[in-house]
């Protein structure tokens, strides 16, 4: 395998060109759809598929990079392509004429030893998110060595500027390469996290120490497939050491698998340290005497039924003639659409998160405000975001509204109000602008993750100690 | 659980009814269907959601919604304020987020099987179980092991009738912990898990007992899965203390598949028991009416041109040239009716039990294997055992076969039959394949009779158990 063309620019297309770049030379994508054709995704140009009758084989290799894979490859085999593969979260698998879906391990590795006294932790995840990658720079910060194994996309993909805390980064193409690696490598403790849960029930076949970092309790959605329920259940039973983001999640943990007698660690998804904001900028009522709130995170404009589907809840807010600036990764098309939909309604792009902070600093307060509904409540109610923090770390107050785990704590650092929608919303909104925060405030509550990293490093020591009991 | 209520009348709230009713009090049913509101289903009520409304008192009912789609039915629970409810999943009961208790309230209190070992004792596992596993579990029991039966969806009660007393226990699945416990408590032998789905084998092998898988397909090789459909087929395969594959060829693709040594692996082909020797053999329908009478027996698939058992063109074709067509399955009739209206020639013949088919089958001249084959659905066949070219042999009728190459090489070489060219004289074909005689006994004379294989088999879970002390990881 060379030269390689990818089919489905998708969120598996792109992925697969993120972990295969450097290695192979990535041709074109091809699409089904047609407003891709013509186009490029990532710098690469994207063709139709009837183009592939010219791609000259067996030179060229064909991966298929779709959850429909069945129904792509019967597209291939119709234009007399019989050979050719499927990337499925990472995995690569050979389709011929005379075996499908065969796992192919391209990547040619050695096992790992550490040198003499060196305490490491391999961390894994599929694309490694902030969460992963902050608790990495911490421990390493904190003396470990720290290692990065992820299946579907390196940090580069998403989170390029964490490439280079890591010691060491691998990948395989095979559950059973990573297994072998695993196993016969010098890696003190493995942790793992979710989401998905396959990664961790994979690698329990090795006869390491495995750490389950729950980011996501998928069940508590409550729309799981059986096969999900029953890797989410091995992947906290079967781990020699849990990690939940609140305590409440502990709890839930507790009661459903019936934990006991096992590491377990709360730790939420907090600021990595409390950022210095320098100096703050002139806020935007101070210029104009209304009042500007601020929302930072991703927003979904496709599903109602969404704790980030906003449009009636922002409404309420700006038919009293509250402005509402948001910064989002997600769909700019929406976003822009959103922001048409009112004069009070604000689209500020993208901003990264150092920048942010100090950005922020020109609102009056910030909204952690969700669409709730029957379904996500439960899920809703088992911690509390990350944007909480960072609000408070631009010294803004926090709206919350009808969430108890959001309330709760709001209240108990005196950070902001509970948005009653059924009273006069401008007074509440009014009355917590007034809410004065303390610069450094989460590091006194120990609400950084910088502040838990001795209690992390015991965590960690303590899961070595314990036998592996699988 | 307190009394129950089954929210759908429908297949999976037949299910939950079997499987539930002796242990709990099942009080009405629920459905949107204003057809069925106001009727009863296993003499119990079927009420709508206004009833449910009125009568529901969560102190002493419980709602389980026994349907694929749960999520709209959950959003009608939360709208007259049934905020704790139970799904039934794949078969297993699954609480939703605001039922806080664990499992245990769920359970059932089943005895844990403990035994005298003065037997060898075995638990079959599977979410329906079918003919295959039957069968060993039926070739077991006679050569003198304890065997019993866990079952995540239907009962044999329920799905096949004729094997229920062949049991010595049967057990259902609730959910995953009680699974897992029963097992580890029990003290089987073996444990003996047959895909599909591969999930019960996953699960089983969370537990520290002999566990065996028995791939009766290796699904990733010819169907769309989920990446955790593919970790869960390779865990199961990878995972398990031995397995047991259906034909030569499926082993040899499981091998390089999954990196597994050949020691522990086992072929065991989709064979016939000695017992459906016909008692009793029919006169010929062709000598009577000196037509040609062509027999089909297994599932046929509507709609989906890419299955091998889309008969629609196939059948009607052999009907135009003049063949009869007489077909037994068990699927569902009122497709069969259609097929019959295809064509005079094609005939649907009903569904009877192993042994009466075999009987059954005597009246024709040959049997047909001749399936819908299509590029994609090709080389599944080729690695597939298909049961019913012995279950023709076996009532002495001769086998016609498709372009399998497998399929063909095995019915040429012991001279059961011959494979038809669909694009030549399919009468006369069929005409010079009746020609061919079929011995009494064939099949036990050849060793092709499950009874001649299970002392192989034997001797594999015995080593399978030697080595499972061995090996520390259950890698």
């Amino acid at each position: 395998m060379k030269k390689i063309i990818l089919f489905g620019a998708g969120f598996y297309g792109r992925n697969t060109y993120y972990k295969m770049k450097n290695q192979f030379e990535i041709l074109c994508f091809v699409d089904n759809d047609v407003a891709l054709e013509g186009i490029e995704v990532l710098g690469i140009p994207v063709i139709s598929a009837a183009r592939l009758q010219e791609i000259k084989r067996p030179e060229i290799d064909i991966i298929i990079c779709s959850k429909s894979y069945f129904s792509i490859s019967a597209q291939l085999i119709v234009m007399g392509i019989t050979e050719y593969y499927v990337m499925m979260e990472g995995f690569l698998y050979h389709c011929s004429k005379t075996e499908t879906m065969m796992p192919v391990e391209l990547s040619t590795y050695a096992y790992f030893q550490k040198e003499k006294n060196e305490k490491n932790i391999l961390y894994m995840q599929n694309a490694a998110c902030i969460r992963t990658h902050k608790i990495a720079k911490l421990m390493k910060e904190a003396g470990y060595k720290v290692y990065l194994l992820y299946t579907l996309a390196p940090p580069e993909s998403n989170n390029e500027s964490f490439s280079n805390i890591y010691n060491g980064i691998f990948t395989f193409y095979t559950m059973d390469g990573m297994i072998d690696f695993i196993e016969n490598s010098d890696f003190d403790i493995i942790h793992s996290s979710n989401a998905p849960d396959i990664l961790t029930n994979i690698i329990l076949a090795a006869s390491k120490h495995v750490i389950f970092d729950t980011h996501d309790m998928n069940s508590l959605w409550g729309n799981n497939s059986i096969e999900e329920l029953v890797l989410e259940y091995i992947a906290n039973v079967k781990s020699d050491g849990n990690i939940y983001t609140s305590q409440s999640v502990v709890e839930i943990a507790k009661r459903k698998y019936g934990i006991k007698n096992k590491e377990i660690l709360s730790l939420e998804n907090m600021i990595l340290d409390q950022e210095e904001i320098g100096e703050s900028y002139e806020k935007l009522s101070a210029v104009d005497g209304q009042i500007h709130c601020v929302y930072e995170g991703g927003i979904n404009g496709k599903d109602r039924e969404s704790d980030r589907f906003f449009e009636d809840l922002w409404k309420k807010i700006t038919d009293c003639g509250i402005h509402i600036h948001f910064y989002s990764q997600s769909d700019v098309l929406y976003c822009k659409r959103l922001e048409q939909k009112s004069e009070y309604l604000h689209y500020e792009g993208n901003v990264e998160s150092k920048k942010l902070v100090r950005e922020m600093t020109k609102y009056d307060c910030g909204l952690a405000i969700f669409h709730i509904t029957d379904k996500n409540r439960n899920f809703m109610e088992t911690g509390t975001a990350n944007k909480v923090y960072e609000y408070v770390n631009s010294k803004l107050p926090v709206i919350v509204s009808g969430l108890k785990s959001y309330s709760d704590f709001v209240k108990k650092y005196d950070v902001g109000i509970n948005l009653d929608f059924t009273r006069d919303i401008r007074e509440q909104i009014s009355m917590a602008c007034q809410i004065k925060i303390s610069p450094n405030l989460l590091k006194e509550h120990n609400l950084t993750m910088k502040s838990r990293v001795s209690e992390i490093v015991d965590f960690y020591e303590r899961v070595k100690k314990r036998e592996i009991l699988r | 659980m307190k009394n129950i209520i089954l929210f759908c009348a429908g297949f999976w709230g037949d299910i939950a009814y079997y499987k539930l009713r002796k242990d709990r009090n099942i009080i009405f049913f629920v459905d949107n269907d204003v057809k069925k509101v106001g009727k009863r289903q296993h003499d119990i009520e079927i009420i709508n959601v206004e009833k449910l409304k009125q009568i529901y008192d969560d102190q002493f009912m419980d709602v389980i919604i026994c349907s694929q789609y749960f999520d709209e039915i959950a959003k009608q629970l939360y709208g007259i304020g049934i905020e704790k409810y139970y799904v039934i999943l794949d078969g297993f009961l699954i609480p939703n987020a605001r039922i806080e208790s664990t499992d245990n309230d769920t359970v059932d209190n089943e005895p844990y099987f403990m035994d005298s070992h003065d037997k060898t004792s075995i638990l079959f596992v599977q979410n329906t179980a079918c003919i295959r596993t039957h069968k060993i579990a039926n070739a077991l029991k006679k050569c003198g092991w304890k065997i019993c039966l866990a079952y995540s969806v239907a009962s044999p009660e329920q799905s096949n009738g004729e094997y229920e007393k062949i049991y010595d226990g049967i057990y259902a699945i609730h959910t995953i912990n009680q699974f897992i416990e029963f097992v580890e408590r029990s003290n089987f032998d073996y444990i003996h898990c047959s895909n599909e789905p591969d999930l019960l084998t996953l699960i089983s092998t969370q537990t520290k007992k002999v566990i065996i898988h028995d791939c009766h397909d290796l699904s990733s090789s010819y169907r769309s899965m989920s990446p955790e459909e593919m970790f869960i087929e390779f865990a199961a395969n990878k995972n398990s203390n031995g397995v047991i594959y259906t034909t030569e060829g499926i082993r040899k693709e499981a091998l390089k598949k999954f990196n597994l040594p050949v020691e522990k692996t086992f072929v065991l082909e989709n064979l016939i028991s000695t017992e459906l020797v016909p008692s009793k053999r029919y006169e010929k329908i062709s000598s009577s009416d000196y037509e040609l009478h062509c027999v089909y027996e297994g599932g046929v698939v509507p709609y989906d041109r890419e299955s091998h058992r889309y008969f629609e063109e196939i059948w009607t074709r052999l009907a135009i040239e003049g063949v009869h067509v007489h077909f037994y399955t068990n699927c569902e009739r009122g497709y069969c009716s259609y097929l019959e209206s295809l064509h005079e020639r094609i005939h649907y013949e009903g569904n009877f039990s192993s042994k009466r088919l075999a009987e059954e089958m005597t009246k024709y001249d040959v049997g047909l294997c001749v399936l819908n084959v299509t590029e994609k659905n090709r080389q599944y066949l080729e690695y597939a055992s298909p049961n019913k070219i012995q279950e023709y042999v076996n009532a002495g009728i001769p086998v016609a076969v498709g372009s399998i190459t497998s399929q063909k090489e095995f019915v040429e070489s012991n001279g059961f039959g011959r494979e038809i060219d669909l694009g030549g004289n399919i009468f006369q074909q069929l005409v010079e394949i009746s020609k061919i005689k079929i011995e009494n006994n064939i099949l036990h004379k050849r060793g092709l009779t499950l009874e001649s294989k299970i002392p192989h088999l034997i001797n594999f879970y015995n080593t399978c158990k030697n080595r499972s002390f061995i090996d520390k990881g259950k890698l």
